[in-house]
């Protein structure tokens, strides 16, 4: 089966792009990037036989990946209502982690950028990744995401508008 | 031109770069929305470029734990399709040999006949051809020429 093949292959380049992608995601929640990669994995090949070939198995893999995410971000929150009986947003995550990271940590750029990336909302949250990020083409980004390319671009735009001021606002420098 | 659309343009121009002109006539188009054009001043003067993405969420190589996990389960995937076409093909096999055996169970009785048997048959074929071939020649011999000759005959 080419498909099969075609995983089998790319299992050892794309797992860790997948994990980081994971990672950027759901930064600050307290997920397990790996274990979600996964799991993402296990469910690629649980239904490699219902993969019709319509799209690459690598925009196939990131978009099983996105939704795991979605699905433990959901259950995440659930819980976390459940337990605390209030609302909680990613935003949230996002100020926590700030707060729990270290000081001196916290100037660097590095930590900067995470926070700010961090803070952005999931729909934004994800376009930096896979275009800024994993340098994916918008065919590949609308073919994940199961938006018109046109969306993607208006709403790329927006994403890099948000970071911009998240990072002006943290006093962030840029290395260009 | 809709916000949409020149939010698109935008992103266009600052991945593929753009020329000072390009420029001008972007701003011309973006007096009617003075936010996109705040935005627009904003990311020109430059975005997180990869690499700087790329520090803050650096590639980690995968664990083996992890690793075989998902060979393994790769591997099964293979076996139980594997699996899943040789109980297929037998299934079939099985099939065509029930047919099969059903055909030749059901073929027609075969008969043996002792040269006497053939001969009377052979003997009997004879008489019966004998007997057309005379009715042939007796045909000939009444001429149909109208209602006269019928009267003849029965004169």
């Amino acid at each position: 089966m080419r498909s099969e093949d075609e995983l089998q292959q790319q299992l050892e380049t794309l797992y860790p792009r997948i994990e980081r992608s994971i990672r950027a995601y759901t930064a600050g929640t307290g997920l397990d990037a790996e274990d979600l990669a996964q799991e993402t994995f296990l469910k690629a090949v649980s239904s490699l036989t219902a993969f019709g070939g319509a799209s690459s198995v690598y925009t196939w893999v990131f978009r099983i990946a996105r939704n795991t995410c979605i699905d433990a971000m959901r259950r995440l929150r659930t819980r976390r209502r459940y337990e605390t009986g209030t609302e909680e947003d990613f935003s949230g995550f996002a100020s926590s982690a700030e707060n729990e990271s270290d000081e001196i940590e916290k100037r660097e750029s590095v930590s900067m950028l995470r926070n700010a990336i961090q803070s952005l909302p999931e729909t934004y949250r994800e376009l930096i990744i896979f275009k800024d990020l994993e340098g994916m083409s918008y065919q590949e980004i609308s073919e994940v995401l199961g938006l018109q390319q046109g969306t993607v671009k208006s709403r790329l735009f927006r994403a890099r508008v948000l970071l911009k001021q998240a990072l002006i606002k943290a006093g962030y420098e840029h290395e260009t | 031109m809709k916000r949409e659309q020149l939010e698109q343009e935008m992103a266009d121009m600052l991945d593929s770069g753009f020329s000072r002109e390009e420029e001008q006539k972007l701003l011309l188009r973006l007096k009617a929305f003075p936010d996109l054009k705040d935005d627009w001043e904003l990311l020109r003067t430059g975005l997180p470029v990869r690499d700087e993405l790329e520090q803050a969420f650096p590639l980690e190589p995968a664990s083996d734990d992890k690793l075989s996990v998902i060979h393994n389960a790769l591997q099964d995937h293979r076996n139980d399709r594997v699996w899943s076409r040789l109980t297929g093909t037998l299934a079939a096999a099985a099939l065509l040999v029930i047919a099969f055996t059903g055909l030749y169970m059901d073929r027609p009785a075969g008969h043996s006949y002792t040269p006497d048997q053939i001969a009377e048959w052979v003997y009997s074929s004879d008489q019966q051809q004998a007997f057309y071939e005379e009715q042939y020649l007796l045909v000939d011999q009444f001429v149909f020429t109208g209602p006269e000759s019928l009267s003849d005959h029965e004169e």
